[in-house]
């Protein structure tokens, strides 16, 4: 397997050198000879990122020995380590590329949206990572099922986070193939198929080893690109942001008006929605929650969200700069852009590659060929790291949480939970190379959106719930945690982005992009009606078991530590 | 002491009893090793009984279903299966203490009061942008920056110093308080 990656990304380069995609298909014959140059860098350090991720990963297939190891890196790693790797997870392609792209198209919006993005970071901080990792061991599910039934908790978490993944996964996979298909010339079933198998042999036989590696060396490398960027863009401008977006306002289309909000708060109700999404989804995305189990004890588990926020913090800083650097070096450069037969193009609309390529076109721009096969293969990587982190926590629920607890009740050995979890890391990996080809040509820019929507509507607040109220209930927490996945699930699809885009009906049921901030209220409702009214001798049992559960999470005393032995 | 006190101690994980090592399905109190040494002999200096907090979960379900306890569950007696009713009562100590409800409530006190500042700004920016779009259109110093690229700047900031602030009061603060409370239960 290690061998037919290089092999099928290099048959890949034939088909860029010939140029038959779009994107090289720009020039003629001197023109396609640019590009051959321009394309080699990026293969051969993408190629160099699977080689030493493929070594990651065999270093850590010989060190993964227990379930710990398996699931948690053996509790070993460090909260700096660990902040890199969140911040790994969080800064998807799609945050790189889709946010720089915003930026560039309307200016200020993409500040707006970002922001959503980072300010759940405090909230995970305060509410969630100490008590998560005081009471954890594997998967959130552990944490929500403590003092709860085993069988149903878990089943509801399991259900939670594989909703959240599937969803989140789609949208990288499609969004992989396009990418891929454009900056490396692969054909995209090819490209869907590299991103697959390359997923199922890191979580497979490197386990949360592999994967943190990965994540970390991601982050850095992306870390780097972009600061290279924004450092060359500022360079540009002697420093002076001032210089940079009165050369902005000056070349887009839309004037001043990039330096003010624009329409992405063109209904309020909807931006709340979307804010309690990215805020209270980011406390609930399971590959993001497992994280919290990797470090020692909850000293880390804080120390890491610090390194995470203030990573993405800063990345959201970059993606801001390059946006504008992007507008003012691209704006006026053909050679950009799709020149129609009259000579003219659409500065925002006709970018090469379409509205996600600002921050590779800027790459070339900027550091020529080099730079841009640099970039191109950070994105690659990016995306790489972010599909294995997604695999492994849906692998880790099916295992831990549905195998391990709730149909073998327990009666299972360690050593079969984790070949369990290996076994359906890949047949995750199958699963989702097929959706990302069934979806290829479908719009799937809602399905993070939804994939966020689910995780604050679901799993926060039972995880919450069931960590900070002593009357959770388990009636009440899986009654609570499926009208929050039922509800917000059928919003989206009653929603503009499905009933209208998909569906092709006239006009959307339910008014709202976002279902979050409804959803999550009905999940929070439902949990503490369902939890009153239940009068059961379980549920008795549950409440007093509250105080044992609250002296863990709050002062570690019992706390597992995540090391094996 | 005379009489030997009945107490359970959480000693393992809640999923400790497949996950734990080799083969074995059923916690056993030879599974002692997450906890501080220290601590262990101590309680068994006072003739404490060590049960694990699985076990005890497990028990409690099956006195719930009228069944009996796993054969290889030797903790199952210890607890007061008879008298159908589970002692915590370590936790149930703790729960009391007030260097442990000084603790509590010093952290949520911070939890929450900082997750609401927070929650505060975002939402209050987002109105700001929906209500008042020109207020953040204004330019600042007469160049083309306008005031909401400072306000933006500063929401990004304000996540980031809030949670630094947070932390540098969990090292200091939380963990004195938890450490002192530790020595107490010694």
């Amino acid at each position: 397997m290690a061998r037919l990656t290089p092999y099928a990304l290099l048959s890949a380069i034939a088909v860029a050198f010939t140029g038959s995609s779009p994107a090289w298909a720009a020039g003629a014959l001197e023109g396609a000879v640019i590009k051959q140059a321009i394309n080699l860098p990026a293969i051969v350090m993408f190629i160099a990122f699977v080689a030493l991720t493929l070594y990651i990963t065999y270093r850590a297939a010989t060190a993964t020995r227990s379930a710990s190891d398996f699931y948690a890196a053996g509790g070993q790693v460090s909260g700096l380590q660990n902040g890199l790797a969140i911040a790994g997870d969080y800064m998807s392609a799609a945050s790189f590329l889709g946010i720089s792209g915003l930026v560039y198209k309307s200016g200020y919006d993409g500040l707006i949206y970002s922001i959503g993005f980072l300010v759940g970071w405090p909230i995970v901080l305060f509410l969630i990572a100490e008590p998560l990792r005081n009471l954890g061991r594997f998967t959130f599910a552990d944490v929500a099922s403590f003092r709860l039934a085993q069988t149903p908790v878990r089943i509801m978490s399991a259900i939670g986070t594989l909703v959240v993944v599937a969803f989140y996964l789609i949208a990288q996979m499609v969004g992989a193939g396009q990418l891929i298909q454009l900056l490396f010339g692969l054909e995209y079933l090819y490209a869907v198929v590299v991103v697959g198998v390359l997923m199922i042999i890191y979580v497979a036989f490197g386990g949360m080893k592999a994967t943190t590696w990965v994540q970390i060396i991601k982050a850095c490398l992306l870390l780097f690109g972009a600061s290279v960027m924004a450092l060359l863009v500022l360079i540009k401008f002697n420093f002076s942001p001032n210089e940079m977006f009165a050369a902005a306002v000056k070349i887009h289309p839309s004037g001043d008006a990039i330096m003010a909000p624009g329409g992405f708060v063109s209904n309020p109700v909807s931006t709340i929605s979307l804010g309690v999404a990215l805020i209270f989804g980011t406390a609930g995305l399971p590959h993001i929650l497992m994280r919290f189990f990797t470090v020692a004890d909850a000293k880390a588990a804080r120390k890491s969200v610090l390194f995470a926020t203030g990573f993405i913090g800063y990345f959201y800083i970059l993606t801001f700069i390059i946006g504008f650097g992007a507008i003012t070096l691209l704006m006026n450069d053909p050679s950009f852009f799709k020149v129609n037969a009259a000579g003219t193009f659409d500065k925002l609309t006709d970018l090469i590659g379409g509205p996600n390529m600002p921050a590779v076109a800027l790459s070339r721009a900027l550091g020529g060929s080099l730079f841009f096969g640099f970039i191109s293969a950070v994105a690659f990587a990016t995306i790489l790291a972010v599909v294995a982190g997604l695999t492994l926590s849906a692998a880790s629920a099916i295992s831990h949480d549905l195998y391990a607890s709730v149909i073998a009740k327990g009666r299972t050995t360690e050593k079969h939970e984790v070949n369990i979890s290996k076994i359906s890391a890949v047949i995750i990996g199958i699963i989702a190379i097929y959706l990302g080809y069934v979806f290829e040509k479908q719009n799937v820019a809602f399905m993070v959106g939804l994939a966020f929507a689910v995780a604050a509507s679901c799993n926060f607040p039972v995880l919450l719930m069931s960590m900070m109220w002593r009357g959770t209930t388990t009636n009440g927490a899986v009654a609570g945690g499926l009208l929050g996945l039922v509800s917000a699930v059928v919003m989206v699809v009653l929603s503009k982005a499905v009933w209208v885009t998909t569906f092709g009906h006239k006009e959307a049921i339910f008014p709202y992009d976002n279902p979050a901030l409804f959803s999550m209220l009905l999940a929070f409702a439902g949990i503490y009606v369902f939890s009153v009214i239940d009068r059961s001798k379980r549920a008795d049992l549950e409440r007093a078991a509250f105080n044992a559960q609250f002296v863990r999470s709050e002062t570690g005393i019992g706390a597992s530590g995540a090391q094996a032995h | 002491m005379g009489k030997a006190i009945e107490l359970s101690v959480c000693l393992t994980g809640s999923t400790a009893i497949h996950s734990n090592s080799g083969d074995a399905s059923y916690p056993r109190l030879s599974r002692l090793a997450p906890i501080p040494w220290y601590f262990l002999q101590n309680l068994v200096s006072h003739g404490f009984a060590l049960i694990t907090r699985s076990c005890e979960r497990d028990v409690c379900k099956h006195i719930e279903k009228g069944k009996p306890a796993y054969a290889g569950m030797k903790c199952a007696g210890k607890i007061g299966v008879e008298e159908g009713q589970v002692t915590a009562d370590i936790e149930n100590k703790i729960v009391v203490n007030p260097k442990f409800q000084r603790l509590v409530r010093t952290r949520q006190a911070y939890a929450w009061s900082m997750s609401a500042i927070m929650l505060i700004i975002y939402f209050g920016y987002i109105l700001v942008v929906a209500y008042d779009k020109p207020l953040l259109a204004q330019k600042i110093g007469g160049g083309t920056t306008s005031f909401g690229i400072l306000v933006g700047l500063g929401v990004i900031l304000s996540a980031i110093v809030l949670t630094a602030i947070y932390v540098a009061i969990a090292n200091s603060k939380f963990d004195a308080l938890a450490a002192d409370l530790k020595q107490d239960l010694i």
